[in-house]
């Protein structure tokens, strides 16, 4: 049954594919340097992202999250696992043939602080890409081009000459969106993109992304710690776990049926808001701490802090289908 | 409303930074608040409101060379702490005010273990303590927090702990000398959502034992409603609500407040935009004239630039400062 569905599932998002992504670092050396452990960032991550929608993806600190993204834009070469774009494998393509799709898939960094060039002015850093692709005929077109993105950005584009110490936070991140879209991407990378923002500047870029995508037909994987805001702007979701993808569905279905027991404890320690969501709110404390990346346990990985976790669990769980869209990774559905 | 004598009674803070010769950056102006034995006060603003400045007026450990009080005065049990010698001040800290920190990798000595820390507080707040009896109460401080093997804690160094044990530690040696205000600017900031329940859940759970008032300072709305029993609202270095937790989130009478509440995005915003309040906070050298908020709030007249407006009383418990909370439409 799961068979049918899956094929579905397929069908509606054949835009980018990650199946059995896999992500290993070299964690200690020995004296030759050889690597001798391994950082399990990911393992066997699989997804589709529907076209023109959101897919977030959220976990907890090393979870691995961010290196997903990174592997999607190549930024990482994965250890092992395949990329579709489209229906073609771009994991197998030499890096010239890999470039038009760097023009297509873009990413907007968590930190508007860092992520930009102090030394270079807004406009600029805005057409870094249009220089690159050689997408502006003439300097006159070029500059067209920027105040296009920056109006379009909320920024000023009398701002074009500025520096970004000369920005506050909001704004430079609006200069990172429109850096991203200089290129006419289809796929976008948000990876923590409000992130490091004041909740009343959250709100702008968020919606600002949110305008983008309807006006431009954008798609976006968008990466969060923050469950409020993916429940906001998702419209499928992920959830990981030290490297492994534990649920994913569409973000209605998971949200109001959370199976995974991990995904409960996740959303029951988002802090409830208003005093109607406090009063039928049950909190799943979680003991100890996320385990190292480094040894993860065998089987199950969140079997070390599952309430429920038993002699079962130290096998592989398998895949299960909750509802149609809906999977979960846990031997509970067995 | 609360008669008891209040445990810290801040009254018409001002804090100033002199930057250089000409520059003097009003940071924190004409605050008042009061902090009751066993409550839990809750101060919310964005960055650069004020919120860390103030609290750390209060142990006086903004940086003494730049700092100027120009009004104000903090009551401790009734002894004013800025008229305090440094010596005077000292005893105080971390013995009777505490404070938790929002990065516990900076705020504790990487060269000393968590034991040799932590007895340190004891210490200094009792010079003739035994240092056996001091080992003993730092273990136990240890447990509460739930942390096991504490032996094995004392003997290590910060580094070698989670985040989230750190923040743990950071808590058992604010509470070891027993505290009765505990000041926690952003303590869970820095933590994972499942991490950062766990803290939660531990210092409400040490409030309950051990009586102690805290003032917890943070820009996240969910966790403030999770843990404060009264709120202020802080905005360009001054107070513009005070009411209490549920009061606040119900009924906002604040233009920021209510926009604040709106930006967050909940569960019944889903699909639709979210509300924002536009612009972004200005710097403390061009916060405008009158109410700091004018240059972004929908309601404001010729009024707001001319004035900051008298705190009013909206109910009991529940003050603004607004000149237009009567006639601003009601979030309900």
């Amino acid at each position: 049954m799961v068979d049918t569905m899956e094929k579905e599932y397929k069908e509606n998002h054949d835009f980018l594919e990650a199946e059995g992504l896999t992500m290993h670092f070299p964690a200690k050396r020995d004296s030759l340097g050889r690597p001798v452990s391994w950082i399990h960032a990911a393992d066997d991550v699989s997804f589709r992202v529907p076209k023109g929608k959101t897919l977030g993806v959220v976990g907890e600190s090393g979870c691995g999250k961010s290196t997903v993204g990174k592997m999607l834009l190549n930024i990482y070469r994965p250890t092992s696992g395949k990329i579709y774009y489209e229906g073609t494998e771009l994991t197998g393509l030499a890096p010239r043939e890999r470039r038009p799709y760097v023009k297509r898939m873009q990413l907007v960094w968590q930190d508007p602080y860092s992520s930009l060039d102090p030394r270079l002015r807004a406009g600029d850093i805005i057409a870094e890409g249009i220089d690159n692709f050689h997408l502006a005929a003439s300097a006159a077109q070029r500059r067209e081009r920027v105040e296009q993105l920056m109006t379009m950005c909320g920024l000023y584009p009398e701002q074009a000459g500025n520096y970004p110490h000369q920005f506050s936070g909001g704004q430079r991140q609006r200069i990172c969106i429109a850096r991203a879209l200089a290129t006419d991407p289809e796929f976008i990378v948000c990876d923590e993109a409000v992130s490091a923002l004041d909740v009343s500047i959250q709100a702008q870029i968020i919606n600002l992304l949110k305008d983008l995508q309807d006006e431009l037909s954008l798609t976006y994987l968008f990466i969060s710690h923050d469950l409020n805001i993916v429940h906001f702007i998702s419209d499928e979701i992920i959830v990981m776990y030290l490297g492994q993808i534990v649920e994913r569905g569409t973000m209605e279905k998971v949200y109001q049926n959370r199976a995974h027991p991990y995904t409960k404890a996740l959303f029951s320690a988002t802090p409830a808001f208003t005093a109607a969501e406090k009063q039928h709110k049950t909190r799943i404390i979680l003991e100890g701490d996320v385990p190292s990346p480094v040894d993860p346990p065998k089987g199950c990985r969140f079997r070390s802090r599952c309430p429920y976790a038993e002699r079962r669990c130290e096998e592989e769980p398998q895949w299960h289908e909750v509802e149609s869209g809906h999977f979960v990774k846990c031997r509970l559905f067995d | 409303m609360d008669h008891r004598e209040p445990l810290l009674e801040v009254a018409d803070l001002s804090v100033d930074f002199r930057m250089d010769r000409r520059t003097l950056l009003h940071a924190v102006r004409h605050v008042s608040f009061q902090v009751h034995p066993g409550e839990t006060l809750g101060i919310v603003g964005e960055s650069g409101c004020g919120k860390s400045v103030t609290c750390m007026s209060i142990l006086r450990l903004n940086p003494e060379r730049r700092t100027r009080y120009p009004t104000g005065r903090i009551l401790f049990e009734g002894q004013d702490l800025m008229q305090m010698s440094p010596k005077q001040l000292s005893a105080i800290r971390g013995s009777e005010i505490s404070m938790v920190f929002q990065e516990p990798m900076t705020a504790m000595n990487p060269l000393f273990t968590i034991g040799d820390q932590m007895m340190e507080v004891l210490h200094i707040h009792n010079r003739k303590m035994e240092k056996s009896a001091a080992y003993e109460a730092c273990l136990d401080a240890i447990r509460k927090v739930k942390i096991p093997n504490p032996e094995r804690i004392m003997k290590s160094y910060p580094f070698t702990l989670s985040g989230g044990m750190r923040q743990r530690v950071m808590i058992a040696m604010a509470m070891v000398a027993k505290p009765k205000l505990l000041v926690c600017d952003e303590p869970t900031t820095a933590l994972d959502v499942t991490i950062q329940a766990q803290v939660l859940d531990l210092m409400n759970q040490l409030k309950q034992e051990a009586g102690t008032a805290i003032i917890f300072i943070t820009h996240d709305l969910g966790v403030i409603s999770e843990m404060a029993d009264r709120v202020l609202i802080m905005y360009g270095g001054r107070i513009c609500e005070e009411a209490a937790v549920d009061e606040l989130f119900t009924r906002p009478r604040h233009p920021y407040t209510t926009g604040l509440i709106q930006s967050h995005p909940g569960p019944d915003y889903q699909g639709k935009r979210l509300r924002m309040i536009p612009g972004s906070v200005p710097t403390l050298k061009d916060m405008p004239e009158g109410c700091p908020f004018n240059n972004r709030c929908q309601y404001a007249t010729e009024a707001c630039s001319a004035a900051f407006p008298e705190f009013e009383t909206v109910s009991a418990g529940h003050t603004v400062a607004c000149h237009h909370w009567k006639t601003t439409p009601k979030d309900e």
